[in-house]
């Protein structure tokens, strides 16, 4: 597990530290606060050098970018490409480091995306750095473990990776990160189920759907127009397909089937009691907190909820099952995290005081 | 506000500080009965919170140090019973500060100094055991109910029947005796039963004044 996390000038970060992380972690702040992007963070840290994974978490804030710099260039602090990213943690006691740096744009690439000025009379010359890509460099105590880099070549208009010696996936961690909106297609949703069909552990997840629709009794994947889907017995003469049912029972299924493809590694979630009624979230607490032990997993879950932060804080009582508890505030610019250890938790508890900003 | 536990209770109210001056003090009671002695004095600016109990001292200022307008508090006061021993009392609050990072005051009424001064206050005078309801009582002690509460508490005496916790006895007694019966010591304080203008309550209105 991790047990404290440092981010470097990733996006609005600056600088953080998270210390003495726990097996269940929830962060709360305001909006912009830079919740999303501890999490953004950690599966970056998790994914060692893998050039897709940055590019599925630049994708995740802006879907519609197709030039390299639209796309990375917010992933520096300030929007400076010259300082680069570092995000470390300490994994099972052992330091865990990613350092993400800018490629400048070669000349003649797509990235460079050079504009005819029409009918310019100023002419402009300027050592502007337009990124053409990234750099990853994942090291632990005893140096480099992988890297990674993702560019645009000349005269091509499509990313390229290249990977060193050891591989963009030497020391990968293995990650999942549930994004506040969207989700995973629901192919991607019925192989894990499948995975957790083959070690017998489908039951769980059919219990955790339970505490939101009670008439769910089985769950099976089925091919649906060629594709798989999972479908629940919900007591009528066919099954229906979960791909149909509301927003919280889906970002619970998408939690729930997780796990088997992260056995001791991370589930991040954003915005956790996203589409969840507060009457499944005791029930959602202890459910995680029993496949987080079965399956060895720590997670790191965001919320703005009041009554989501409260009931993991009653659920998850007792030294070893208390989650972390932190608040990303900024102040005078700067980021800080407020960590909550037993004694504060159980004064939250006990006088009821305002946790969030 | 924040959702009740269940579907019957009320919400209940989230704490959130919203003044530079805290005083922290045992109950629900206590929080009513020291509100109305602000305004009695005229003292603003002191926000109240009940800590459920002087066990929960150290969880609240736990609680308390990491609130979002932490930043903003120039005083922290505490106001607790003494019970059966004074000393054990302020030396425990005194333990719960230092734990958390506040200064520490060295003795009972008196604040620290600096930029975020601390103070406990330990009921009913810093020396003897007893609580608010030592106080309250002592300012009504020449009133006929009061004569009348002593012979009540001799005769539970006499039959073996007396609670060790007397003081509360006593002001139970005083207060169901009263022509509205049953009002609880707060609500007593908000209806003028207690005689603020006496002078057992002066070290008390002091130790707030020099908030």
């Amino acid at each position: 597990m991790y047990s404290s996390l440092s981010i470097k000038n990733f996006r609005g970060i600056e600088s953080l530290q998270l210390e003495d992380t726990r097996r269940i972690n929830l962060i709360v702040g305001r909006n912009n606060a830079g919740k999303s992007t501890v999490l953004e963070s950690l599966f970056l840290l998790g994914s060692a050098a893998n050039t897709a994974a940055a590019l599925s978490i630049a994708l995740l804030r802006d879907p519609e970018a197709s030039k390299a710099d639209r796309l990375w260039r917010t992933f520096f602090h300030n929007a400076d490409p010259g300082t680069p990213i570092e995000v470390e943690g300490q994994w099972n006691d052992q330091p865990r480091r990613l350092k993400i740096s800018a490629i400048k744009a070669e000349p003649g690439s797509a990235s460079a995306d050079p504009k005819v000025p029409s009918a310019a009379r100023v002419a402009t010359i300027s050592d502007s750095f337009t990124i053409g890509g990234l750099a990853l460099v994942l090291s632990n105590g005893d140096g480099v473990q992988s890297e990674g880099t993702i560019k645009i070549p000349p005269g091509s208009h499509n990313m390229a990776s290249t990977s060193g010696s050891n591989g963009p996936d030497t020391g990968i961690l293995p990650t999942t990160l549930v994004s506040a909106r969207g989700w995973t297609s629901m192919p991607d949703i019925a192989r894990q189920f499948s995975d957790l069909a083959k070690i017998k552990q489908e039951d769980s997840v059919v219990e955790a759907l339970r505490s939101i629709d009670t008439r769910i009794s089985r769950l099976d994947v089925l091919s649906d127009g060629g594709s798989a889907a999972v479908y629940a017995d919900i007591g009528l003469d066919s099954l229906l397909p979960l791909s149909a049912a509301g927003e919280g029972l889906m970002r619970l299924l998408i939690m729930a089937v997780a796990f088997a493809g992260i056995r001791g590694g991370v589930l991040l979630v954003d915005e956790i009691d996203n589409g969840l009624h507060h009457s499944v979230m005791d029930k959602l607490w202890t459910f995680l907190d029993q496949q987080c032990e079965r399956f060895n997993v720590q997670m790191f879950a965001t919320t703005h909820s009041d009554e989501m932060l409260r009931s993991a804080l009653r659920s998850l009582s007792g030294e070893s099952k208390r989650p972390g508890l932190f608040r990303i505030d900024v102040r005078n610019g700067r980021h800080v995290a407020t960590s909550y250890d037993a004694e504060a938790i159980a004064g939250v508890l006990e006088s009821n005081f305002e946790v969030r900003s | 506000m924040s959702g009740g536990a269940d579907k019957t209770s009320p919400p209940v109210a989230k704490f959130q500080i919203t003044l530079p001056k805290l005083l922290l003090v045992e109950g629900k009671e206590d929080e009513r009965f020291l509100a109305e002695a602000l305004e009695h004095l005229g003292i603003g600016g002191i926000q109240i919170l009940p800590i459920a109990g002087k066990d929960n001292l150290g969880t609240n200022l736990a609680a308390l140090t990491r609130d979002p307008k932490f930043g903003e508090v120039t005083c922290v006061a505490v106001i607790l019973d003494a019970d059966s021993d004074s000393g054990e009392a302020f030396q425990s609050a005194r333990d719960s500060l230092k734990s958390q990072g506040f200064s520490v005051p060295q003795a009972h009424g008196v604040f620290t100094t600096g930029s975020r001064r601390t103070g406990v206050f330990i009921m009913p005078d810093g020396v003897n055991p007893g609580m608010l309801e030592t106080l309250c009582m002592q300012s009504v002690t020449d009133t006929p109910r009061a004569k009348c509460v002593e012979g009540f508490l001799a005769c539970l005496s006499e039959n073996g029947l007396l609670p060790a916790n007397k003081d509360k006895v006593r002001a139970h007694a005083w207060l169901a005796g009263q022509s509205e019966p049953g009002k609880r010591l707060g609500e007593a304080a908000e209806a003028g039963y207690w005689r603020f203008e006496n002078p057992v309550f002066e070290n008390l209105w002091n130790f707030l004044r020099a908030m």
